[in-house]
């Protein structure tokens, strides 16, 4: 299929485009290959381990996470969204000043080996951090609350323990995201 | 004055109270049913007795989706409030352990319950009823032997919770003619087997009859199709099962695996192929689609095949595009297959399905609006979620999305209004 239309959308806080995208190329082809951010995994390609997912950015500042292996770029055009090569804060020439909370709580549980499922992870665990943020959920419910939140999210060498130790551990730490 | 008041008394008053102790509730029940049944006829009616509950899908209702078989405490929501659907192990305290023969016999024929009071229709008595006093023995026989639980069923809400019980025998009266299984020496023992677990305890018609006002089956548009829950239990009727593609093989494959190139089952339906008709006897499902494929006049009619993509879908937009085609590249196609051919296990194909070819885009603006959830099928199969789109495509896009999919793989050109998606309820987050 050659037939392309316009796309235009904002990327880790920068726009982009409008430029020319084929229809039916898939956001991660389009990362990958138009704009080289290479971060976002791609797994199985049929929407279930949620190696490549992305944040999206509401207008109302909400945030929700979608995979890029199964939707197309155009289904991104005009939404805001953030790879894992913009979760962490950059000075101006672009180096990573620190990583974020997620990420700390991450390396600090050694909570991954290989790393392949970890871009996904990180993105997962964001939204469901920022969802505490606006919702915060019972002590008891916390368990849980992430394994809802990450139980799509497949992992091939951990057994997901330490994920799931980090998260618990950064939610208890962060003031007014779990109540009781 | 006096005169008046012994008319009102006469004609209004004394058949009300008559009817509600219940004098116009005649009983076929033969007394035979008063007699235990031995140790050994039960041990020897058990294996009969789990297919025809498989049959009944009766734990279906009477479990919760991961709880203990049997054990009830299933919501069911009426517009009147929730009924929880009853602890049917052998407990002897939350359970029916004592209930008799005969009152086993009574509350599957007549919907009443070993305290003698009326069991609401939303256990399908009215189906039920026809059901053989060996048949039942046999279903009596197997459920006293399922492990009892001793789990206490919560109490019922809105209405529910009054003493209602009695005025469901005005209900009865109304609502329950005294049917019996279709008999019919003429047809195939295939179509009688069918028929008597298609009318009886397969129950189809609770959700794919229409209700009457009050709530009771309409059997005057049998299996014609009703919506329920939001969604729309499509027709059974012969000639609109062929017109989507079916006929005796694989209607049959269908409901012993949940999947077809018709779809796989969803919503309701998939609880019916996962915990019954996949469980059941080949030779039952077989019986099954034989009855719902046979025709009034005793023939089968031939299936039809997948419909044509119809002249809209080659009408595209000034600029070359389609808008609804555009949509589904974008947000349906990373699963569903540029040319809606599917991927085994993940998404089912979209040609020939019959959420598209069903007349009324109800199922498909529902599914494409709430999702699906994940599904296990017979035979190790399995489909992934589906996700609501309720958020991420406006009204409009879905609109135009089903719209084209009709178009494409329904055999339906005539546009989906965006008033149809507005006023479809939306998943809770
Ligand atoms: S690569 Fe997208 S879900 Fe697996
Ligand atoms: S760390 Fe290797 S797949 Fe998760």
């Amino acid at each position: 299929m050659s037939e392309s239309l316009p796309l235009s959308l904002t990327i880790n806080g920068r726009a982009v485009g409008p430029v020319d995208v084929p229809l039916g190329m898939p956001m991660i082809d389009f990362l990958h290959e138009h704009l080289n951010l290479t971060g976002t995994r791609f797994g199985c390609g049929q929407g279930i381990c949620h190696a490549c997912t992305v944040v999206i950015e509401a207008a109302d500042g909400t945030t929700s996470e979608s995979r890029t292996c199964i939707f197309d770029a155009h289904y991104f055009n005009g939404k805001s969204i953030v790879t894992i090569e913009g979760q962490a804060p950059r000075d101006a020439d672009g180096n990573v000043i620190e990583l974020t909370p997620v990420q700390k709580a991450f390396i600090d549980n050694f909570a991954f080996q290989c790393g392949y499922c970890t871009p996904g992870f990180v993105t997962g665990a964001t939204v469901f951090m920022d969802s505490l943020k606006r919702k915060p959920v019972r002590r008891a419910d916390l368990e849980q609350a992430i394994e809802d939140a990450l139980n799509v999210h497949l992992c091939r060498c951990t057994g997901y323990v330490r994920y799931y130790e980090a998260i618990r551990d950064l939610a208890l730490a962060t003031p007014g995201y779990v109540i009781d | 004055m006096r005169k008046i008041i012994l008319i009102v008394l006469a004609i209004i008053i004394l058949p009300s109270l008559a009817i509600l102790s219940g004098a116009f509730r005649t009983t076929q029940l033969s007394p035979d049913i008063y007699q235990p049944l031995s140790a050994e006829r039960m041990e020897a009616l058990k294996p009969r007795g789990r297919e025809l509950t498989l049959a009944g899908d009766c734990f279906g209702c009477h479990s919760l989706a991961k709880g203990p078989m049997g054990a009830g405490g299933l919501p069911i929501d009426t517009p009147m409030g929730t009924i929880y659907s009853s602890n049917i192990t052998p407990d002897p305290t939350y359970g029916i352990g004592r209930y008799s023969r005969a009152d086993f016999h009574r509350a599957v024929r007549e919907g009443i319950n070993a305290s003698d009071r009326n069991l609401y229709p939303a256990m399908p008595y009215v189906y039920t009823q026809i059901t053989t006093p060996e048949d039942v023995d046999a279903i009596y026989s197997y459920i006293m032997s399922i492990p009892p639980v001793a789990k206490e069923v919560p109490a019922n809400t809105g209405v529910f919770q009054f003493p209602l019980r009695s005025f469901m025998n005005f209900w009865t009266l109304l609502n329950v003619p005294a049917r019996q299984a279709p008999n019919e020496p003429s047809r195939p023992p295939a179509w009688n087997r069918g028929a008597y677990l298609v009318e009886g305890l397969g129950h189809c018609g609770s959700c794919h009859t229409p209700m009457n006002v009050m709530m009771g089956p309409d059997f005057a548009r049998s299996l014609d199709g009703a919506i329920i829950d939001g969604q729309e239990a499509p027709s059974l009727k012969a000639d609109v099962l062929a017109a989507q593609g079916f006929d005796v093989a694989s209607l049959t494959n269908f409901l012993a695996t949940g999947i077809s190139p018709q779809g796989t089952s969803f919503g309701q339906m998939h609880t019916v192929t996962h915990f019954s008709t996949s469980a059941m006897e080949r030779s039952d499902v077989e019986a099954i689609a034989t009855y719902l494929m046979t025709s009034a006049d005793g023939t089968i009619p031939a299936p039809a095949n997948p419909p044509d993509p119809q002249p809209e879908s080659f009408q595209p937009a000034a600029d070359g595009s389609d808008p609804g085609r555009v949509v589904f590249v974008e947000a349906c196609a990373g699963c569903h297959g540029m040319t809606g051919e599917g991927i085994p296990n993940v998404a089912p194909p979209m040609r020939g399905n019959a959420t598209i070819t069903l007349a009324n885009p109800l199922n498909l603006l529902s599914v494409i609006v709430n999702g699906v959830p994940d599904q296990t099928f017979a035979g190790n199969q399995r489909m992934y979620a589906m996700p609501p789109f309720a958020h991420s495509l406006s009204d409009e896009q879905i609109a135009e999305l089903a719209t084209w999919m009709r178009t494409q793989w329904g055999g339906h050109s005539e546009p989906v209004a965006v008033a149809e998606v507005n006023k479809l309820p939306r998943p809770v987050d």
